[in-house]
């Protein structure tokens, strides 16, 4: 049967929905992923590029073009002209040497080709060889080679049992214009990547393939999302990826040409997904989505998600391959939209707190900072105890928040949050690394009434897991009499001991994880994320 | 396999859940009431003090069990199936109950907080004497949060009449306002002790 969906799927995918699986699938056949485009005008006819396991540079031009198979008339019109760029142009990336002068060129496509075009390949490929020129040869990659090459991975460790089959097809079948069901998903990556560490770490040609087999499975379940150009909750199911493989990492201890390549396609996507997204804004001039009548009850929970999103997509570090983004245009929207920012529950902080960091990035006044002031402050009044209005804690993510909100959940909260924070600890140490030490005597006084709630997993494998069934709750009263001295101290320590060694080299991964899992929030990892991004 | 409407039934049994969940709250009486936090995740909840004592707070287990038998079924009507859940949500609350009046015993032994009444019945005295006893807060308007008294069910009437004394009779009242009016300096001092230092 899933066999029938992967077939399915690629009669649906376009060159933009296959490309992250096919990434996948050549990094666990031993090639060293380079780069893979967003799809722009610049794209230049070469969407991915990759060295393979003989040290051959390789060239890939993407096609999905709906209809099952490619025609003559879209091989003269359209992939043609491409295509002949992609075997006789140069590659030039800044990690393929110039030395390195002949590369092989692929036009990979999930449908199949007619006839003529089979011909019309083999006549140009013979046409280079008269011209002398052997080396530039067009390979094709289709249909029937996806499906095998998808067979090969590790599918055996895909759900078998017809609730997880049942959870597959259902998000397999989803509109695709709603948020992402996070839990879902998880369940069905964590079926595939092992949580719990053997003895001893399967090899690499099992790893390459389960997590190669794992991404497939990934955009497999969100490909009524990608054809949607879903952005957000492309980006969370990403994310919920890259946490998986740096957890697997952290957990055997892998080293780090095991894991890296399957880490970097996920983490390339998610910069390309945010760019996306940025572009999209830009071309927009207003942001209601789906129907106006009701939009407004959830305008600024949408604000504060795009906003935290241009943040992280500001705060991403330099790509070797040449920098997309708009900065200008991202500190603008952010700028002129943040007052229409709303906090749904402690959910939404680190959605501001990135909206923080990306503020300092060019703000030099004290605005950014007063901004967490001003956070720290929400935080404190509305979760003081007895309060009526406190903010649900950051178990609740942002469907279940509005839901409540609205008065439409299926059941009411039975848990009560007031007296108690979980990112408040944080926000207190962030602020106080700012030295407003008169600001924080204001602020002080309601602080000290909310207690501090930090969850330890038991040990930082976990730190990715979408729950641990094991671990420790801490439930802390912060002094009411405060030094400010050993405030100080508190706030300056950055080492972040909950951070996976794995992690370390990725802070804004580990921003844009707390974004989409925002119970990983807790006041070491906030202040070790502030040590590399303030 | 026979006929079946497995969504109404679903949407039934969801409701009856609702149900049964409030019906428990309320036979917790004040604890029903009292903050209520969910462990989302990890297996240990410890608490930290001011005084960075700490204190684990062991999970309890409750359970609760009705039986619908073959032969019932053919009559069975809403009601009684609504009652057969009552009586379960009754002894889930029950277990709850005896669990955090032990857990609330414990901790008041350990702070020594106990107050011995040698068998006599209870009067205003006892009232006042474990107001004393405890830190009580105050509102912005400076009205106290009274706390709940919780008595056992041969109690309850004679502490519902010596709390009706104090509320009527002039000295009891005086006194009780004395009281009050003593927590809410302590409450100020303790409230003047919310800063940031040096």
């Amino acid at each position: 049967m899933l066999e029938r969906v992967i077939e399915n799927w690629l009669d649906k995918a376009n060159e933009r929905t296959f490309e992250v699986p096919f990434c996948h699938m050549l990094a666990a056949e031993g090639h060293t992923v380079l780069h893979l485009t967003r799809h722009c005008a610049m794209e230049m006819g070469k969407d991915v590029l990759s060295i393979a396991p003989d040290g051959v540079p390789c060239a890939y031009q993407l096609k999905g073009p709906p209809g099952g198979r490619i025609r003559l008339w879209q091989w003269r019109d359209e992939i043609e002209r491409q295509v002949f760029g992609l075997v006789t142009g140069g590659i030039a990336h800044p990690s393929i040497p110039t030395t390195l002068a002949n590369h092989r060129a692929y036009l990979v496509t999930s449908c199949e080709l007619e006839e003529e075009v089979i011909r019309a390949i083999e006549d140009m490929n013979r046409s280079f060889v008269r011209q002398g020129r052997p080396d530039c040869q067009l390979r094709t990659i289709v249909r029937g080679e996806l499906l095998r090459r998808a067979r090969d991975l590790e599918t055996n460790l895909w759900p078998t049992d017809l609730p997880d089959i049942k959870e597959l097809l259902e998000m397999y079948l989803e509109e695709g214009d709603g948020p992402l069901p996070k839990t879902k998903l998880a369940g069905l990556i964590e079926r595939v990547i092992p949580q719990t560490a053997e003895e001893q770490a399967p090899g690499k040609g099992k790893l390459d393939r389960s997590l190669a087999s794992a991404a497939v499975l990934c955009a497999l379940a969100l490909a009524s999302f990608s054809l949607r150009s879903n952005f957000w909750a492309q980006i969370e199911a990403w994310t919920l990826y890259g946490g998986y493989v740096l957890g697997l990492a952290e957990r055997y201890g892998l080293a780090k040409h095991i894991w890296l390549p399957h880490f970097a396609i996920a983490e390339r996507e998610l910069y390309i997904l945010l760019v996306r997204l940025s572009a999209e804004l830009q071309e927009r001039s207003y942001f209601v989505e789906g129907s106006p009548m009701t939009d407004g009850l959830v305008y600024g929970h949408r604000m504060t998600v795009l906003i935290g999103l241009l943040s992280v997509l500001a705060l991403w570090p330099s790509q070797k391959d040449g920098d997309e983004r708009d900065h200008n245009f991202i500190r603008e929207f952010c700028q002129r939209h943040t007052s229409e920012m709303r906090l749904w529950g402690e959910g939404g902080i680190p959605f501001i707190v990135a909206r923080f960091w990306q503020g300092r990035l060019n703000d030099a006044t004290p605005g950014p900072d007063l901004l967490l002031r001003d956070l720290a402050a929400q935080v404190s009044r509305a979760n003081a105890p007895r309060s009526t209005n406190a903010l649900p804690s950051p178990y609740y993510d942002l469907t279940d928040a509005i839901s409540h909100a609205l008065g439409i959940a299926e059941a009411p909260i039975r848990e009560t949050f007031a007296g108690r924070s979980y990112s408040l600890e944080g926000l207190v140490h962030l602020f106080a690394r700012r030295m407003w030490r008169q600001q924080m005597r204001f602020l002080w006084p309601d602080i000290s009434r909310v207690r501090f709630v930090r969850f330890y997993p038991p040990q930082p494998a976990d730190f990715f897991r979408s729950r641990c069934a094991q671990g420790i709750t801490r439930d802390v009263q912060p002094h009411q009499t405060q030094s400010w001295g050993e405030l100080l101290q508190q706030a300056q320590e950055s080492e972040g001991a909950c951070v996976p060694a794995s992690a370390r080299e990725f802070p804004v991964f580990v921003l844009l994880y707390l974004l989409v899992c925002p119970y990983g929030m807790n006041s070491e990892v906030l202040r070790w994320l502030d040590g590399h991004l303030a | 396999m026979l006929p079946d409407f497995p969504e109404q039934k679903a949407k039934v049994e969801e409701r009856l859940q609702i149900r049964m969940d409030q019906q428990r709250l309320a036979k917790l009486g004040p604890f029903g009431e009292s903050p209520a936090i969910r462990v989302a995740e990890g297996d240990r909840l410890i608490f930290e003090g001011e005084d960075e004592t700490e204190r684990e707070m062991e999970f309890g287990h409750a359970e609760a069990e009705f039986k619908v038998s073959v032969d019932e079924l053919p009559t069975m009507t809403i009601e009684q199936l609504i009652a057969k859940l009552d009586k379960a949500a009754e002894d889930l609350a029950r277990q709850q109950v005896e669990r955090a009046v032990g857990v609330l015993n414990e901790a008041v032994e350990t702070v020594g907080n106990t107050l011995h009444m040698r068998g006599e019945p209870f009067q205003a005295e006892h009232l006042f004497r474990a107001l004393e006893k405890i830190s009580i807060d105050f509102d912005e308007s400076g009205q106290p949060y009274v706390p709940t008294l919780l008595m056992g069910p041969d109690m309850a009437d004679r502490a519902t009449e010596v709390v009706g004394r104090v509320t009527l009779e002039a000295d009891l009242r005086r006194r009780y306002d004395q009281i009050i009016l003593r927590k809410r300096e302590e409450w100020r001092a303790r409230e003047s002790h919310r800063k940031l230092v040096g």
